[in-house]
């Protein structure tokens, strides 16, 4: 019988042939470990010079190379997350996070919370204050501009609340009279 | 009904078949061919010898497995696999995991009997 050296061998360069076009979608550092593990492989297992019946068997052993090919990573695909074999990518990509709901709608109160608050502060103070708890909570949950842009809003909508106030109290202060000072009886030290 | 099989046997094997390569890798390091060797006792565990080298591959990626090339008295130079620190440390989180998975399965198919 004739012997060809096992890396000669035309069962061999065609087993190898169809692995490395079987492998052309795969994630390329893995294929060339599969490709250079599978070569050594061939040489450990078939020797110098195999039969064709070695190498036959040998071969079946390792399996077709579509079952190889399907247990591999696709190129693009993180190996880490596939380490028992590849999971099938979604067919649809995530979609894109939107915009901060929350933010939203505590800029939008806050902004309306300044607008009113010169014509109507009382209906104003409580608009602010929910505006800036619903901003500050979602600024410490790793909030976007739009939270931060909230929490500058309403915060300042209660800014202009506390000046009218300071504001009122200063002419209700110039109406009424000044009361004087309180007198406490001293304490009793003995 | 074959197709069918092979098919659930696949997903069986994802998630179990690296830590039995780790496992087979726990006492002492191997180059390819012996590794599968190894392995193509368990027939129902391991299909087929080729699949394992894609597995080593993102193994090592992991570093659950590191390589390291010796010279053959018999041949070229093999390449041997061996554990890593964090390869033992999965492993030995996967064996404490697996009794009590294994326990829920199996009593879970006998009380539907």
């Amino acid at each position: 019988m004739t012997r060809t050296p096992a890396r000669e061998h035309p069962l061999v360069t065609a087993y190898l042939t169809d692995l490395e076009r079987a492998l052309v979608a795969a994630d390329p550092r893995e294929r060339q470990d599969t490709l250079d593990a599978v070569r050594e492989h061939l040489t450990e297992a078939l020797g110098p010079s195999p039969s064709t019946a070695d190498v036959t068997e040998v071969l079946a052993d390792l399996g077709s190379v579509d079952v190889i090919a399907a247990s591999v990573t696709p190129a693009g695909q993180t190996p880490a997350v596939a380490l028992a074999g590849p999971t099938p990518v979604p067919a649809t990509a995530a979609p894109a996070p939107g915009p901060d709901a929350g933010a939203v709608v505590a800029l939008v109160t806050a902004a309306f919370a300044l607008l009113v608050m010169l014509l109507a502060p009382v209906v104003a103070i409580p608009f602010a204050l929910a505006a800036l708890v619903v901003a500050t909570l979602r600024v410490r949950s790793g909030g976007s501009r739009l939270a931060w842009s909230a929490v500058v809003l309403s915060a300042g909508a209660l800014g202009v609340a506390a000046v009218l106030g300071l504001a009122l109290l200063a002419t209700d202060g110039d109406d009424d009279p000044v009361p004087g000072p309180v007198h406490s009886e001293p304490l009793d030290q003995g | 009904m074959a197709a069918e099989s092979d098919a659930l046997l696949t997903q069986l094997r994802k998630g179990v078949l690296e830590y039995c390569v780790l496992a087979c890798l726990r006492k002492d390091r191997a180059y390819g061919l012996e590794l599968a060797t190894r392995l193509s006792r368990y027939q129902v565990l391991f299909a087929s010898e080729g699949t394992l080298y894609p597995l080593l591959s993102r193994m090592r990626r992991q570093g659950w497995v590191e390589t390291t090339w010796q010279e053959s008295t018999s041949g070229p130079p093999r390449r041997y696999y061996e554990l890593t620190d964090q390869g033992r440390t999965a492993l030995d989180l996967f064996s404490r995991a697996w009794e009590p998975f294994r326990q829920d399965v199996d009593t879970v198919l006998e009380e539907s009997r």
